[in-house]
């Protein structure tokens, strides 16, 4: 018993350290002196310097803290569009079966389009709107590739919501607007707050739509930190200072929001099945 | 209720699926039917199936990059779908300090796969690699030295990478159902004697094959349509060596500008991907009935 412990363990903390080891490392390059990121062998213990952060948001002239805030926006825009456009849709669908199984179906298969089918006309029409290197047209985008994974997790939550209250406050003579305002919305308002994160973990993560839609005024941070490879050649250090500040706030997220995440995401799957 | 009202209700997503969803599919459809450059983005001219026929040239490499894609998608699925089982198996159990292990075990799936490419250039870089300077470090004693981003190794690194993205997201799921599991079922065949593998054999594994399978064919279809991680960590080289469908694409339309032939061989590659996927999804809902 007490060998199979041990074994167990030694696989879990090697697995641990392999699956982390990328991230680990690219934060550690993020907080080392130029001398010491091409000392070889590397340095695992050195003194930790903030330089990189302070040149690549600030005085370096390369303009990351905008692509952060435009992160932000983007992804805040998008979460409150896709809930916008979601909540009664998926209130209708899970009460009155809209559309039947085929329209849930329509949706959910929209995720197995590859995104790059829509960026070329998503490119013409957007320069033709005046849509190109906005926040609005890139959060749009998001929201469209969101809509497909946060839809049926919207159904099934309010699939979740006894049917029964909302008759009760039919019979005592409740509208269906105030039913949806009052009664609803903060029985599902914890679903809500984890649909609202995931939403806007994929957001600020994706990277292919953003990419082609933005060129400087509305970049976000993860288009921002790709360029910067081509841009600047090996900047190394302000490079890994770029990439751990854009994988911190996901990061964060799931970490203290994990249970409701996982809850959120795995929902999505077992209407799938 | 109004009868009308449910209708009402969804019309906010029908609006945005009509605008952004189909008016988009008609038009890259008529896109491909069209000469479209960056010169005359706004003045297509009709030259009705000459796109499609010029993506199979051989100098456009599409076919390659198809080719790419599949292998690509194939590797990772074979070595992703075990990989994610065999945590699910090792972690379902009860231990201490579990709920921060699979906390750390859980954060690649949320990090973003285009950051990953980048992370991955700096670990894998020829100079100032930590993950070059260790593999080095154990292959001195054979006298090898090795380019993780080489022509060689390039595949194996980008495979191992997008592991190190994914298991975890395919570990979630399979977990997931593997608790949801009654213990009744193995408590009781273990009473009656039945080994460790004869449990995994004839309850955890027919139990699972359903999930198994759906998350196989999402995988593949995600990792054929892959982008971020292969463009950010080697821009579709060495050469065009890990050029993917989607990075062919990409480079049609917005680094040469030809609309018109990247429009139609999106939508090739698209139905290429279809076909073998379609027979899968088939197959799977007969074979399981799901």
């Amino acid at each position: 018993m007490k060998v199979k412990d041990v074994i167990f363990w030694v696989i879990v903390l090697f697995s641990l350290l392999v699956f982390l080891f990328p991230l680990l490392n690219v934060i550690s390059i993020a907080f080392k002196r130029d001398i010491d990121i091409v000392s070889m062998p590397p340095r695992i213990i050195f003194r930790p310097v903030l330089d990189h952060f302070r040149i690549a948001f600030a005085t370096g002239g390369y303009h990351f803290d905008r692509y952060f805030i435009n992160s932000i926006l983007i992804s805040t825009l998008s979460t409150l569009l896709t809930l916008g456009i979601t909540i009664l849709p998926a209130y209708s669908v899970s009460r009155y079966n809209v559309g039947g199984k085929s329209f849930l179906n329509f949706i959910i298969s929209l995720r197995f389009f590859p995104p790059i089918l829509f960026t070329i006309p998503f490119y013409i029409l957007f320069s033709r709107m005046n849509l190109t290197d906005t926040i609005l047209g890139i959060a749009i985008t998001h929201t469209l590739m969101n809509v497909p994974i946060v839809f049926p997790i919207m159904v099934s939550f309010i699939d979740e919501v006894p049917k029964s209250i909302e008759e009760a406050a039919f019979i005592d003579g409740c509208s269906t607007w105030s039913l949806l305002g009052r009664i609803l919305l903060p029985l599902i308002s914890p679903g809500l707050v984890s649909i609202a994160f995931i939403n806007f973990i994929f957001s600020w993560n994706e990277y292919l739509m953003a990419l082609i839609l933005s060129s400087g005024k509305a970049t976000p941070i993860t288009v921002g930190a790709g360029l910067f490879i081509r841009s600047f050649g090996v900047k190394y250090g302000e490079l890994a200072a770029v990439t751990t500040v854009a994988l911190i706030p996901p990061l964060a997220i799931a970490v203290i929001l994990r249970r409701h995440i996982i809850r959120g995401l795995t929902m999505g799957i077992v209407i799938k099945g | 209720m109004r009868l009308h009202l449910k209708y009402i209700m969804v019309s906010p997503l029908l609006i945005f699926l009509a605008l952004f969803v189909i008016f988009p599919t008609f038009y890259l459809w008529y896109l491909a039917f069209n000469k479209v450059t960056f010169i005359n983005l706004r003045n297509p001219i009709f030259c009705g199936f000459k796109n499609f026929f010029e993506v199979f040239e051989p100098t456009l490499g599409f076919v390659r990059s198809v080719l790419f894609s599949f292998k690509f998608a194939f590797a990772a699925t074979a070595v992703q779908l075990p990989l994610s089982l065999g945590y699910a198996l090792l972690f379902n159990r009860n231990f201490r300090g579990k709920g921060l292990v699979l906390t750390l075990f859980l954060l690649p799936m949320f990090t973003s796969s285009a950051l990953f490419g980048v992370v991955g250039r700096l670990l894998f870089n020829a100079q100032i690699g930590t993950a070059t300077y260790l593999i080095n470090a154990l292959l001195r004693p054979f006298n090898i030295h090795i380019l993780p981003l080489g022509k060689d190794f390039v595949f194996i690194t980008l495979i191992f990478l997008d592991t190190v993205m994914w298991v975890p997201f395919l570990f979630l799921f399979i977990y997931t159902a593997l608790r949801a599991l009654p213990p009744d079922y193995i408590e009781a065949a273990l009473i009656d004697g039945a080994s460790n593998y004869i449990v995994f054999r004839h309850i955890i594994l027919p139990y699972l094959t359903p999930l198994l399978g759906v998350l196989g064919v999402i995988r593949f279809a995600d990792a054929f349509k892959t982008f971020d991680i292969i463009y950010t960590l080697t821009g579709g080289g060495p050469g065009s060596l890990t050029t993917s469908y989607s990075i062919k694409v990409y480079e049609l339309a917005f680094v040469k500008g030809n609309f018109g032939v990247a429009a139609a061989a999106s939508l090739l590659g698209f139905f290429i991907l279809s076909i073998p996927l379609s027979f899968i999804i088939i197959y799977t809902r007969r074979a399981w009935r799901i």
